[in-house]
């Protein structure tokens, strides 16, 4: 098994590098629209205007576990956020489940408003940690959504059941909600709650449409080759099935 | 010194993040056994996370009763809930179980948590229906066709059989197109978790530092 991973990564790591240098020299196609990842400056705009704040969750799961990739890209999206917010000095409240989240999460804000010229605008009772809890996280988190005047919800992470306490308590509120999960199972609460969904695999792609750096637009080409080699690769196993 | 600090964390997140990988592949004593150190240094870094947690919900709370905010009555009783299940669960006394052990703090787990918790979840029964509700509204093309589906997969569940296709339509669809979506976006997270793995291995991705 662990053989087979390391093969992958060696498999992995010059198509990235060849990819990244082919970014680097404008040699990468247009990447494909994802409305939620279109309409998240607006809504950093739409806040600063009202002076009302904007909801940041980078889901229950913390880091070291199995579901960091979610985590990170919460937290990569809460980057490109929080350098918008410190910007237009917009508020944001940002909630955590994890204790090793918190610092993360705070460090990630308190460096874009210093990075703005506004470090006197962070505060970092802003970022909160809520419960570790998936459950009371959820309700910690509708909370939230009850008492603040809020302009969005944007959440991107891990999330289980819990996520209707969240999800639907902002639908019912007319919250405009931005959500993305990798989890099948949450996918359908997710649909049926947010404005804009991130499904799957585009939680990952955060990082190339924000910032737009080669290295991270290099890693979302990657992705895209794996995916039709892992394509080709299931219609030749099928092929040899039938065949065979 | 600046240079110094925009190098540091991230040399040694690249260093110690390669380390650990190696270690999962190598079969040697020694770097097996510095890798699982590296690991265990993260566990009392989280431990350490914890009181930092501690911290923040105190300041938190703390301000929003300080300043009379709406909700401050919850905020004390979390205070206050905090501390009796701190100064509870604490004392290590010789003969005395202390921690989640101790008989007063699982006594509030298994009355007051776990009841409060299972509410929690009782509701979101409701959400659900809400939010199902929601969604079968038609309107676009997308919604007509998932209701349609939903009618299918609820009657094929009817065990009466009054319609004999249903129950074999509401396989097929479970079976084919839903599975082939999950198994579709299943391998493209699987895919994104592996490369954003390397992104973080390699800093390219880095939020730790500027």
């Amino acid at each position: 098994m662990e053989v087979t991973g390391l093969v992958l990564l060696l498999l992995i790591l010059p198509i990235l590098l060849y990819l990244t240098s082919r970014v680097r020299v404008g040699k990468a196609g247009e990447l494909c629209s994802i409305p939620a990842m279109e309409v998240l400056p607006d809504l950093v705009g739409r806040s600063a205007e009202t002076g009302r704040p904007l909801h940041v969750s980078v889901g229950v799961a913390g880091i070291g576990g199995r579901m960091t990739s979610q985590t990170w890209a919460g937290l990569t999206l809460l980057s490109q956020l929080a350098d918008e917010a410190a910007a237009c000095d917009t508020p944001l409240i940002v909630t955590v489940a994890d204790a090793v989240v918190l610092p993360i999460a705070q460090d990630i804000v308190r460096r874009a408003y210093v990075r703005n010229g506004n470090a006197e605008g962070y505060d970092s009772t802003n970022i909160q940690l809520i419960a570790p809890n998936a459950m009371a996280y959820a309700s910690g988190v509708a909370g939230i959504l009850e008492r603040e005047p809020l302009t969005a919800n944007v959440m991107v992470g891990q999330f289980g059941d819990e996520y209707l306490l969240m999800g639907e308590t902002g639908a019912r509120l007319g919250v405009r909600q931005i959500v993305g999960t990798a989890d099948p199972g949450t996918l359908p609460f997710v649909y049926a709650t947010a404005d804009e969904t991130l499904i799957g695999e585009e939680i990952f792609a955060g990082g190339a449409y924000t910032t737009g750096k080669p290295s991270q637009i290099g890693s979302l080409l990657t992705e895209d080759w794996l995916r039709w080699l892992v394509a080709a690769g299931i219609l030749v196993a099928t092929a040899l099935k039938i065949f065979l | 010194m600046a240079g110094l600090k925009r190098i540091l964390p991230t040399a040694v997140a690249i260093s110690v993040g390669l380390y650990v990988l190696l270690s999962l592949f190598s079969t040697e004593f020694a770097i097996d056994a510095i890798g699982t150190y590296l690991i265990d240094m993260a566990v009392v870094i989280a431990a350490f996370a914890l009181i930092l947690g501690v911290i923040n919900v105190l300041r938190v709370h703390g301000r929003k009763i300080q300043e009379a905010q709406p909700g401050r009555l919850y905020s004390f009783v979390l205070i206050a809930v905090m501390f009796i299940v701190l100064t509870v669960g604490l004392p290590a006394l010789p003969d005395r179980a202390s921690g989640p052990s101790q008989p007063v703090v699982q006594w509030i787990f298994e009355n007051i948590q776990a009841p409060i918790q299972a509410s929690l979840s009782a509701l979101l029964v409701f959400f659900i229906i809400t939010a199902g509700y929601r969604m079968l509204r038609i309107r676009n093309l997308e919604s007509a066709v998932m209701l349609i589906v939903v009618i299918i997969v609820l009657l094929g569940q009817v065990t009466l059989g009054l319609v004999p296709v249903l129950p074999k339509l509401k396989d097929w669809i479970l079976d084919v197109p839903a599975m082939a979506g999950i198994r579709g976006i299943l391998l493209g997270v699987a895919l994104g978790a592996v490369l954003t793995g390397i992104r973080l291995l390699l800093g390219v991705e880095r939020p730790y530092s500027d």
